[in-house]
């Protein structure tokens, strides 16, 4: 009897973009034993990276890949999966970009096995978004998990580090758990693992059972994205975690969370009985997130922590896109594509700057932003630009993505969670006033602040981004919203 | 029916108590034996579905291959015995932690709280389709086919696993 390979539909241009990436990755870790300078093979980690980008390109462009599931329906060809991949792939980009310099200082013994887990993670984000396929989801997420516990830790010698990996760790094996259980209680409802196939077995399945199933499937995401009231790891892993890795948390991993939060609810459980219940829980979740993680950043000394509860209040954000997402598809996950990627363009260049501080051998206290202005002032000035941006002030991306939310928001009928979100856009205006006051009125002794030339172009490019993205956001937003017309409805 | 019940009930206890034990066990080489003796009754529960060959498997690999590799690794660390500093006063809190009553609680709610939404669902018959018995031959076919991606994102799993534990453990060396 031979294999039946009919079933398998191999493409391999779709399977490109994941392909360069985990070769450069198994090329970086042989390179890694046979080279004394290790400098280079960073440099090698971005290439691949960018070789990544424009395999996807050529992916991407209309007619080279028909739209549909390749590999055994494994891998899916269509717009969201283009989009997500090529955010993700940004945000790799850009955070190996500004731990080139920091990584060689803090840690000397594992320079390349950094960028190795920063490859390996954004590989399985990159399956996370091109999947419809709960296996592959859940394997993606794994992989990308696994390698940020590695990362939280890298830092040995530091106990804040080890406590860091230490409670990712355990919080996001609860996670995965909890995500588990209730795929696998959808999976014994319906008898497939395959999204399109799911959402019309589930017509039958008995209520009871598959609400319990939506729920645990919501917190397990809900620890992953860091909603609240499942946000208590994150402000301890943020801090203790190395500056550079916190920085690609609050980035990568979030962003593949939410694809996968996308896909699953709006592919999977949008039969119209569960639609409004999973829905109403988002928009609860979203409202606590916005608060708790707004109104508890506003007492934080240490600026990575407060930026872990800012990413919880910006993930309170994202979560009224998806509960819209329920009732107007297009608008929502549309809203939620565009603001996750005015997210990692704004974050890059913050958390460039923390970087650059830790560089010149000093902390990511408050007081340490004191008198940027006069040691680095088009740092300061930069800096300025991005909490704008993440207030949401126009004319930057951040007030764009939150425009689009609110707009998705009030179209879903959800006015009172638009209403809340503009409220607490200007409760954390707060908290980044904190550090700007730092920043512009307090004189200090130190002397200049030195970026190097992978930092300054971090911070360049995130500033650029922030401005052209915003100005230019209506190419963006009409790819995002078509994104979803193509997820196979 | 009735021995079905049983024999799944029994399994799932030995299970469960077992993976209770691995946690709770002071010794790390317990836990580890603890943990090869829940993976033996998952093979139980395997064997009461027919699946013989994935029951095998999970001898081979868990009980056999993962739980020798988890006795080598505590061998090449340091850490033998977790202890817990007595501490003088308690207060009624740490008391309560300690007893692990509130994780038993949780446990009991849980349970009965799937218990009840199981009832309550009316589970449709034939809602999966029986798989019938899986040959050696079926599983290759569909690991390479269906699965060929999940199977190599696996694979890199355990390869990155593997660097994150050397990264992790290794001695610091000049």
């Amino acid at each position: 009897m031979p294999i039946d390979l009919s079933s398998v539909n191999p493409n391999l241009l779709i399977i490109l973009p994941p392909g360069v990436l985990a070769v450069f990755a198994l090329v970086v870790l042989v390179l890694d034993l046979y080279s004394q300078e290790k400098r280079w093979l960073a440099g090698l980690s971005l290439v691949g990276v960018l070789l990544s980008l424009v395999a996807l390109w050529f992916a991407s462009r209309p007619g080279a890949v028909p739209p549909g599931d390749y590999f055994g329906r494994m891998v899916t060809a269509d717009h969201f999966t283009f989009y997500m991949v090529a955010v993700l792939l940004v945000a790799a980009g850009l955070v190996i970009l500004f731990s080139m310099d920091w990584v060689p200082r803090r840690l000397p013994k594992v320079q390349v096995e950094y960028y190795e887990l920063v490859l390996f993670a954004t590989l399985g984000m990159m399956f996370m978004a091109a999947s419809r396929d709960v296996t592959l989801i859940y394997l993606g997420l794994e992989l990308s998990s696994q390698a940020s516990y590695i990362l939280a830790g890298l830092l040995r010698n530091d106990p804040r580090s080890n406590e860091a990996a230490l409670k990712y760790f355990l919080n996001g094996a609860l996670a995965s758990a909890v995500l588990l259980f209730g795929l696998s209680i959808l999976y014994g409802l319906t008898g497939t693992t395959y999204l399109p196939e799911m959402l019309v077995a589930l017509g039958q399945a008995p209520l009871p059972l598959l609400v319990t199933a939506m729920v645990f499937v919501i917190a397990g995401f809900g620890f992953k994205v860091a909603a609240a009231p499942f946000h208590l790891w994150a402000p301890d892993a943020y801090e203790g975690a190395p500056t550079p890795v916190s920085g690609f948390f609050s980035m990568a991993p979030k962003a593949a969370a939410w694809a996968a939060v996308l896909r699953v609810f709006l592919e999977g459980l949008s039969i119209p009985q569960v639609m409004d219940k999973w829905s109403v829980l988002y928009a609860v979740l979203s409202a606590s997130s916005m608060l708790i993680g707004n109104l508890t950043a506003l007492w934080q000394t240490n600026v990575k922590r407060m930026m872990a509860y800012s990413s919880v209040s910006h993930a309170g954000y994202i979560l009224v896109g998806v509960a819209a997402a329920a009732r107007a598809p297009e608008v929502g996950a549309g809203a939620v594509l565009f603001y996750l990627l005015s997210y990692i363009l704004t974050n890059a260049g913050i958390w460039a700057a923390l970087v650059a501080l830790e560089n010149q051998g000093e902390g990511t206290e408050m007081a340490d932003f004191r008198g940027l202005a006069q040691r680095n002032p088009a740092l300061a000035w930069s800096l300025l630009l991005l909490f704008v941006s993440l207030i949401g002030i126009p004319p930057t991306v951040g007030f764009f993505g939150k425009f689009f939310l609110f707009r998705a928001g009030v179209q879903a009928g959800y006015v009172w969670l638009a209403v809340l979100m503009a409220i607490n856009s200007a409760i954390s205006v707060g908290y980044y006033y904190a550090v700007v006051r730092n920043m512009f009125f307090e004189k200090t002794e130190k002397p200049r602040l030195e970026l190097g030339s992978s930092l300054q172009a971090v911070v360049a490019l995130s500033v650029l981004a922030v401005l052209v993205v915003g100005l230019g956001s209506s190419p963006v937003i009409q790819y995002a919203e078509a994104a979803l017309g193509l997820l196979g409805r | 029916m009735t021995a079905q019940y049983l024999s799944f009930g029994a399994l799932a206890l030995v299970t469960l108590w077992s993976a209770y034990k691995v946690v709770t066990a002071r010794l790390i080489t317990h836990a580890a034996l603890w943990m090869a003796l829940s993976f033996t009754s998952v093979s139980g529960i395997f064997l009461m579905l027919q699946q013989e060959f994935i029951a095998a498997l999970q001898v081979l690999i868990y009980a056999g291959a993962i739980t020798t590799m988890i006795i080598f690794a505590i061998m090449l660390s340091s850490i033998r015995e977790i202890r817990v500093e007595p501490q003088e006063k308690r207060s009624i809190g740490q008391r309560i932690r300690a007893s692990g009553l509130l994780a038993v609680v949780v446990g009991l709610v849980f349970a009965a709280f799937m218990t009840y939404v199981y009832y309550v669902s009316e589970i449709p018959k034939e809602a999966v389709p029986d798989a019938g018995l899986l040959t050696v031959r079926q599983v290759g076919a569909t690991l390479f086919t269906r699965f060929t991606v999940p199977f190599e994102v696996a694979s890199i799993l355990l390869l990155l696993a593997m660097i994150g534990a050397i990264i992790l453990t290794a001695k610091e060396t000049e």
